[in-house]
C-alpha cells in the first residue's frame, strides 16, 4: 500500500454537533488516507464516530453538526485535488461529487430507499443528474446495472416498488444506485448490518466482486468485526472519535496491540469455542457524550491504565511498526499474545 | 442443575393466517407462519431458535406467551404441581398463569415507557399481579437491580439517563421481578454494541445458574446461540428442519440448510481463506411453499425425491432430529 497514491488524504478532521444542552465533540481529531482500490475497514461502536466521518467526507453532517477544524483532500489525479471542507456544502461542486464520484450505502435498504418511487425511477434519477443521457438511455444503463448487482430478471425489477421487493433485494437496489456513475470512492456504512446471515454472506461476495470490476476504493464501516476481516486489507478501529490502531487486517486480529482492540475481539462469541468460557467483556459503557475528555478516552474501561499518566495525556497515534499505528502509552508493555 | 424435569412441550404446533382479499375479505390462502413443530425444553435448560427473518422464531415465542391463539396443536406447561395446557387456558386464568413466563425484548429503546421511573418499569408487573406494593415492592425492586448489575441509587431516574446495556439489564429486572418459570428472550442482544452483548450474555448465563431459569432463546446470530444454548432448533419456513445438542447441531450437522447458515457466518480469521458455500435464491413464501422439502431450490444436494415427497422430521441419532431425505447419506462439514 506505501506507494499507492492516496485518493482521500483526511487530515486532523473535527466535528462537533452544537446541541442545546452542550457541544458534542464526534470527531476529534483524526488523520486518514484512502489509497486507490483499497478496501479501508472502520470499527467500533455506536457513538465512536465512524458514521459522522463518513458523513463528513460526504459534506452530508446533520444539522447541527458542524466540520470544525481540518482538511479533506480528495484527489481525482495526483495534483488535481479539491479540499472538500472548504466547498459549500449545498453548492454545485460538491453535488457533483456526491452520488457520481463518491457514493453512499445506508444500513436500512428499506429506509434508503423512497417509497413512492420505483427502484428504476430511483436509479434513474442519480443516472440523469450525473451522466448526459436521456431517460431511454439512462433506463437501459440501470437495467444493465440492476443485472449486475445480481438482481434477477432486472427488466421487470426495475418496475416493482421498494416494498415489493425483499431486504437482500432492497439493498441490491440501493448497491446499484451507488454504482450507477462509476463511483472513485464507495462508503458503505453497515450495509449487511440489516440483513439475514445468508443474504449478508451473498451481499459481501457481492462487494468484493463489485470492487474489483469497478476499480474503486470503499470504505466499509460496522460493529461487526469478523465482516471486517473478512472484508478489508486496511481496518482502522475509533474509540470516542479518535483512532485508536490501524494496521492491516491481518495483524489487527492476529496481534492487535491497543487494549480497546483486545476487549472487542475477546467479547466475541466465536463459532466453535467452548461454551463453558466465560465471554471477557469490556467493563463499563462508553461514556456520555457530553463528558469532556483530558487523557486517554479509554481509561475508565481500561484494564491496564495508569492513573498517573493515561488520565490526563491523551496518547498520540504512534507508528510502532511500518503500518502499524497505536495510540496507547503501554502498547508495548501489555502485549499480550492473542491466540485462540 | 440438570435436574432431568420437562418444562414445557410443544407438539405439533400449527399457526396459519389467513389472507384475506376483496369486499368481503374472503380467505384466499393461509401464511403457514408455524407449521407442525414440536419440541421440548428442561427445566434450567436453554433451548434456541435459529432461523431467517420470516421463518417463524417470533412467532412460536408469541404462541407459548398466548399472545396469540395457536390453530392447533399443543403447548403444554409442567409446573412442579400440575399441568397447564396453555392453549385451552381460558381467558380468566390466562392473566394468573402468565407470571409464569416473561419475554425479554429486542430492542430495549422502544422496550421501557419513557414516562416511567425505573422502580415503576421493574415494579410493574409486582402490582399488576399485586405481589407486593409500597416499601416492600421497593425492596424487590432495589434486590432485582442489584441482581441485574445496576446501581440502586438510580432507582427514581427515567430510562433516557441510561445507555442502550443498562436498558437492557432494565428489561432483565422487569422480565424476573415475578420469580419465572421460563423467560422467553427474543433477539436480546442483536441492537447492542459487542462489547455490551458480551455483558448482557453472561448476566443471562450468570442469572440462570443462580435461579435455575429456563430459557426460550429467539436468535438470528449462531456464534451467540452457541454461546448460551443447550439445544439448538433450526427453523425454515415454518418448521424446524434440525433439533439437536447444541455441540451435535455444530459439529455433527445433518441438515443442508444448517450448514448454510454455518458456512454464511463471517469468522474473524484473517489470512486463512475457507471455502465458502453461498446459499443462492430467497427463502420460501410460507402463504406458497415449494412441493417436497421446502428447502430443495436452495439445496446444493437436493435430488429428484426431494422435490416431491415431503420430509417428515425423523430421528436419526438419539436425541438428533433431522427433516431432510438425505439425512443419512450426506457427510456434511461442521465448523
Amino acid at each position: 500500500m506505501e506507494n499507492a497514491s492516496a485518493l482521500i488524504e483526511v487530515k486532523n478532521l473535527k466535528v462537533n454537533f452544537f446541541l442545546d444542552e452542550g457541544t458534542v465533540e464526534a470527531v476529534r481529531g483524526i488523520n486518514l488516507n484512502i489509497y486507490r482500490n483499497q478496501t479501508l475497514g472502520i470499527v467500533g461502536e455506536s457513538g465512536c464516530g465512524k458514521s459522522v466521518l463518513a458523513q463528513a467526507i460526504l459534506r452530508i453532517i446533520p444539522y447541527p453538526g458542524k466540520i470544525v477544524e481540518g482538511e479533506i483532500l480528495y484527489y481525482r489525479s495526483d495534483d488535481d485535488f479539491v479540499d472538500l471542507v472548504k466547498l459549500n456544502n449545498r453548492g454545485k461542486e460538491i453535488r457533483n461529487i456526491r452520488g457520481s464520484e463518491i457514493s453512499i450505502i445506508f444500513q436500512e435498504p428499506m429506509t434508503a430507499l423512497s417509497p413512492l418511487y420505483t427502484i428504476g425511477n430511483q436509479i434513474m434519477e442519480a443516472i440523469i443528474l450525473h451522466q448526459k443521457v436521456n431517460k431511454k438511455e439512462a433506463r437501459e444503463l440501470a437495467i444493465d446495472i440492476l443485472s449486475k448487482v445480481g438482481i434477477p430478471r432486472p427488466d421487470l425489477c426495475i418496475d416493482q416498488y421498494p416494498f415489493v421487493l425483499s431486504g437482500g433485494l432492497c439493498q441490491r437496489a440501493v448497491i446499484a444506485m451507488a454504482l450507477s456513475c462509476s463511483p472513485n470512492l464507495l462508503i458503505a456504512d453497515e450495509p449487511t448490518t440489516a440483513l439475514d446471515v445468508t443474504i449478508q454472506a451473498q451481499i459481501l461476495k457481492l462487494f468484493q466482486d463489485l470492487q474489483k470490476e469497478f476499480n474503486m476504493s470503499v470504505i466499509f464501516i460496522t460493529h461487526d468485526l469478523a465482516v471486517i476481516s473478512e472484508m478489508t486489507n486496511e481496518v482502522v478501529v475509533m474509540y470516542l472519535g479518535l483512532i485508536v490502531e490501524q494496521a492491516p487486517a491481518i495483524e489487527i486480529f492476529s496481534s492487535p496491540l491497543h487494549p480497546y482492540t483486545q476487549g472487542l475481539l475477546r467479547s466475541v462469541p466465536k463459532l466453535g469455542i467452548e461454551s463453558s468460557e466465560r465471554l471477557q467483556s469490556i467493563k463499563g459503557t462508553v461514556p456520555d457524550p457530553f463528558e469532556k475528555i483530558k487523557g486517554c478516552p479509554f481509561f475508565p474501561r481500561c484494564p491496564l491504565g495508569d492513573s498517573g499518566i493515561c488520565k490526563d495525556n491523551n496518547p498520540v497515534l504512534n507508528t510502532v511498526s511500518p503500518d502499524h499505528k497505536v495510540a496507547c502509552f503501554f502498547w508495548d508493555k501489555k502485549k499480550i499474545n492473542y491466540a485462540k | 442443575m440438570q435436574n432431568d424435569r420437562t418444562l414445557l412441550q410443544v407438539k405439533n404446533l400449527k399457526k396459519y393466517f389467513p389472507i384475506k382479499k376483496g369486499v368481503f375479505r374472503k380467505v384466499h390462502g393461509y401464511v403457514k407462519a408455524v407449521d407442525d413443530v414440536s419440541f421440548s425444553i428442561k427445566k434450567g435448560e436453554t433451548l434456541s431458535l435459529v432461523g431467517e427473518s420470516g421463518c417463524g422464531k417470533t412467532t412460536i415465542g408469541r404462541l407459548i406467551l398466548r399472545a396469540i391463539k395457536a390453530t392447533s396443536g399443543e403447548i403444554i406447561f409442567h409446573l412442579s404441581d400440575k399441568e397447564v395446557k396453555i392453549n385451552k387456558l381460558h381467558e380468566s386464568e390466562l392473566k394468573a398463569f402468565r407470571k409464569y413466563m416473561q419475554l425479554i425484548f429486542q430492542d430495549p429503546y422502544s422496550s421501557l415507557n419513557p414516562r416511567m421511573t425505573v422502580l415503576e418499569i421493574i415494579g410493574e408487573p409486582l402490582l399488576v399481579n399485586r405481589v407486593a406494593s409500597g416499601k416492600v415492592l421497593e425492596d424487590r425492586v432495589v434486590e432485582l437491580m442489584e441482581l441485574v448489575g445496576l446501581n440502586s441509587k438510580y432507582l427514581r431516574r427515567y430510562p433516557h439517563a441510561f445507555s442502550g446495556g443498562q436498558r437492557q439489564r432494565i428489561g432483565v429486572a422487569r422480565a424476573l421481578a415475578l420469580n419465572p418459570e421460563l423467560v422467553i428472550a427474543d433477539e436480546p442482544v442483536s441492537a447492542l454494541d459487542v462489547s455490551i452483548q458480551a455483558q448482557i450474555l453472561n448476566l443471562l448465563k450468570d442469572i440462570q445458574q443462580k435461579q435455575n431459569l429456563t430459557y426460550f432463546f429467539i436468535s438470528h446470530d449462531l456464534s451467540v446461540v452457541e454461546y448460551i444454548s443447550d439445544t439448538v432448533a433450526v427453523m425454515y419456513v415454518g418448521q424446524i428442519v434440525e433439533i439437536a445438542k447444541t455441540k451435535n447441531i455444530f459439529n455433527h450437522l445433518k441438515h443442508p440448510y444448517t450448514e448454510a447458515l454455518l458456512s454464511a457466518v463471517p469468522r474473524i480469521d484473517p489470512g486463512e481463506k475457507r471455502e465458502r458455500y453461498f446459499l443462492s435464491g430467497e427463502v420460501a413464501d410460507p402463504a406458497n411453499p415449494p412441493d417436497g422439502c421446502y428447502f430443495h431450490p436452495r439445496c446444493r444436494y437436493a435430488e429428484s425425491i426431494c422435490k416431491t415427497k415431503p420430509v417428515p422430521l425423523t430421528e436419526v441419532v438419539t436425541g438428533h432430529f433431522v427433516r431432510c431425505h438425505l439425512a443419512e447419506e450426506l457427510d456434511l462439514k461442521g465448523i
